[in-house]
């Protein structure tokens, strides 16, 4: 490697990775050997939840689409995003309004990270959404993988309501009745209708502060913890089940073929 | 392991994992897999560092408007000056402004009974953050509302005519100068002015250097009714 | 001590556990190897860029477009028409048809359970498309139906949610 060490940056670099801090973090070299390239899939609590080999059938883009991988990023960003809004934002109807009015206009990047939160929720919906086809289509719910596929129906459950209860925190017109006419839905649901509506809603009629709080306290902490975990359950399986099903196998016609050909081949040797 | 020993693409594949087109670039010093490693390296921790900036600019609390900023308060008409003797809280001639944590000193020039006279009048009210209005000649002071003792939020007195600190007794005149009690100095006042007729205070600049008066300092009278606690 | 000794825990022969060997590692120990690469850099490098084409498309999407806020909430005016998120659409769309405790609860409800329960009503063990021929159809048309009342709700369904075209107005709201 001596003779690589030629500029500044090269000594930089060197230096840096050589000393006893760089060490102390990474405890392997950089991952261009197979052996660090195991090391850092398996030392690394980030990039532990993949194997150290994939198979390159089930890996090719063209295969996945990296709709799951987005929608785990998505949530990420939702998170971050998230955050920083909520420094900003009192979930109280007199004032919550216009602290959304505040993060437009006086909160520096306010509107810009409003928009991404809201951006990336509609982006995350559809890639779930997307996801669970592209799933279904490669049959890749079948054993052993049904249990995560039921993970994933719950997932996109969690999903579809942390949207939802993200939508009436600004207090406009468009929540606010988005949420009436929802929580109004839940009591027709039959024998417990009306606590439904009112566990929802926090109140009997209409929506109002108590239906605030609860949107916002399921919003920010409830359902995020909930889809964590179950992000946590849906990645731990993928791995115990046997990683990424891969495209889909021959089917039976087609193996019953190339089983006929190989016959005819073995007796074409004996003749 | 030494890159400059002669490999087949296959044997380099197998031993370092790296491809065989990297261990040719390598030869020439820089390979393109360094470049290549740096400049995402690169583009990460400026990604990384612009975000920082974004995030912590964001967290920044925006301070326009809140204390501590140019406050503007209500119009001009909205306080009524008085005479020295007649001042009454929120009615006239002293006025308290919870946003600019102040009293609004507005004083008539003619109830006005200055000790000092000519351009040592002058002086002394401008060291004093005194504001002429040259339109009617009424006087303006904006005074902060925390005791200089150990901060307790001072009172105005109707029945003294003055502010009466509850916690230590500090005694000030209207114009804040310190009258009596513990209070090592005159109460602090912030620069104010007007602006298409609004009275604005600028909570961001206070002078906390007005010293107790003596008989060439003193502006003001000090009030002849008594003040008990 | 020539006849039987007392069975006591001492002289029972005591077992442990100390690995549990799965049965394909040791039986099928020609098992086809995989056409396999490692995870760094090559699945690594695609995420990557996955997440940067992500981030940039959703930062240049946010400083373009502004995120919709309406009018401060009005208890006593209800816009006409008053559209749920657009995932709910194509509820809110069967709504139009049937009662709410159909169209509203058991509809959505059942839709779940099912897409729940697929993998154990699907008893199907073959993957190919070919050998999947029904249950891609179902689902299918399932699939379309929901993307086609998603549509009819968010595009085609105005004030008093009578059938508007896009052409002559769309109450679409993000």
């Amino acid at each position: 490697m001596s003779t690589m060490n030629r500029g500044l940056l090269d000594k930089a670099s060197a230096a840096i990775t050589q000393s006893q801090i760089w060490r102390s973090i990474f405890r392997h070299g950089y991952p261009d050997t197979p052996l660090n390239q195991s090391l850092v899939m398996m030392g690394n609590v980030f990039l532990h939840l993949h194997p150290v080999k994939v198979s390159r059938k089930a890996m090719k883009i063209t295969y996945t689409w990296c709709l799951g991988g987005m929608s785990f990023f998505l949530f990420l960003v939702l998170t971050i995003t998230g955050v920083f809004l909520m420094f900003y934002f009192v979930p109280e109807q007199r004032v919550a309004y216009t602290d959304i009015e505040q993060i437009k206009s006086a909160v520096a990047f306010g509107n810009l990270v409003r928009n991404m939160h809201r951006w990336a929720a509609h982006l995350m919906v559809v890639t779930v959404t997307l996801h669970m086809i592209r799933v279904f289509y490669h049959g890749a719910y079948k054993p052993p993988r049904e249990f995560n596929w039921v993970v994933g129906v719950v997932l996109f459950l969690t999903t579809l309501l942390l949207s939802f209860t993200g939508y009436l925190l600004p207090w406009d017109q468009i929540g606010y009745w988005a949420i009436t006419v929802g929580s109004n839905m839940a009591s027709y649901a039959p024998l417990l209708g009306v606590q439904a509506h009112n566990a929802l809603a926090g109140q009997s009629v209409g929506v109002g502060q108590p239906t605030l709080i609860r949107f916002y306290t399921l919003h920010v902490i409830a359902l995020p913890l909930v889809g964590a975990i179950l992000m946590a359950v849906h990645f731990w399986r993928i791995r115990k089940d046997g990683g990424e099903a891969g495209p889909p196998p021959p089917s039976r016609r087609e193996l019953e073929q190339a089983r006929a050909q190989q016959d005819v081949a073995a007796v074409g040797s004996l003749n | 392991m030494s890159i400059d020993t002669k490999r087949t693409p296959q044997e380099y594949e197998v031993l370092s994992g790296g491809g065989a087109e990297s261990a040719e670039v390598a030869r020439r010093g820089l390979s393109r897999r360094q470049l290549l490693r740096r400049a995402t390296g690169l583009g990460v921790a400026l990604a990384a560092t612009s975000g920082t900036y974004a995030a912590l600019t964001m967290f920044y609390p925006n301070l326009a408007g809140q204390f501590g900023s140019i406050i503007q308060l209500k119009a001009k008409t909205a306080y009524k000056p008085a005479a020295q003797k007649d001042f009454l809280i929120d009615e006239q001639g002293m006025f308290y402004e919870p946003l600019a944590k102040s009293y609004i000193m507005h004083l008539t020039a003619a109830g006005a009974q200055f000790l000092l006279s000519g351009v040592t009048l002058t002086n002394q009210q401008d060291a004093e953050n005194w504001l002429k209005d040259d339109a009617d000649g009424t006087y303006w002071l904006a005074l902060y509302q925390v005791c200089v003792h150990l901060g307790c939020k001072v009172p105005f007195r109707n029945d003294c005519v003055s502010f009466k600190c509850p916690c230590h007794g500090s005694h000030y005149n209207i114009d804040g100068e310190y009258l009596d009690g513990p209070a090592p100095r005159s109460l602090d006042r912030f620069v104010m002015f007007f602006s298409s007729g609004n009275v604005m205070v600028n909570t961001g600049k206070l002078n906390q250097t007005v010293q107790r008066p003596d008989t060439s300092t003193r502006i003001l009278a000090v009030p002849t009714v008594a003040c008990h606690a | 001590m020539a006849t039987t000794e007392p069975r006591t825990a001492a002289t029972q022969k005591r077992y442990r556990t100390l690995a549990v060997v799965k049965q394909e590692a040791i039986t099928r120990v020609e098992r086809q190897l995989e056409d396999s690469v490692f995870v760094w850099p090559h699945l690594l490098v695609r995420e990557f860029l996955s997440a940067v084409l992500m981030t940039v498309v959703l930062t240049i999407t946010s400083i373009v477009i502004d995120a919709p806020l309406e009018a401060h909430s009005n208890p006593n005016l209800t816009p006409n028409p008053a559209k749920a998120p657009w995932y709910f659409l194509g509820l809110q769309e069967q709504l139009h048809y049937f009662p709410p405790t159909v169209a509203g609860v058991l509809l959505p409800g059942f839709v779940l359970v099912a897409l729940a329960l697929l993998p154990y009503v699907d008893r199907n063990p073959s993957r190919a498309f070919e050998d999947r021929k029904l249950s891609i159809t179902l689902f299918t048309i399932f699939a379309i139906y929901f993307a086609v009342t998603v549509l009819a709700g968010s595009f085609f369904r105005g004030s008093g949610w009578v059938w508007v075209w896009p052409w002559q107005h769309i109450y679409f709201n993000l």
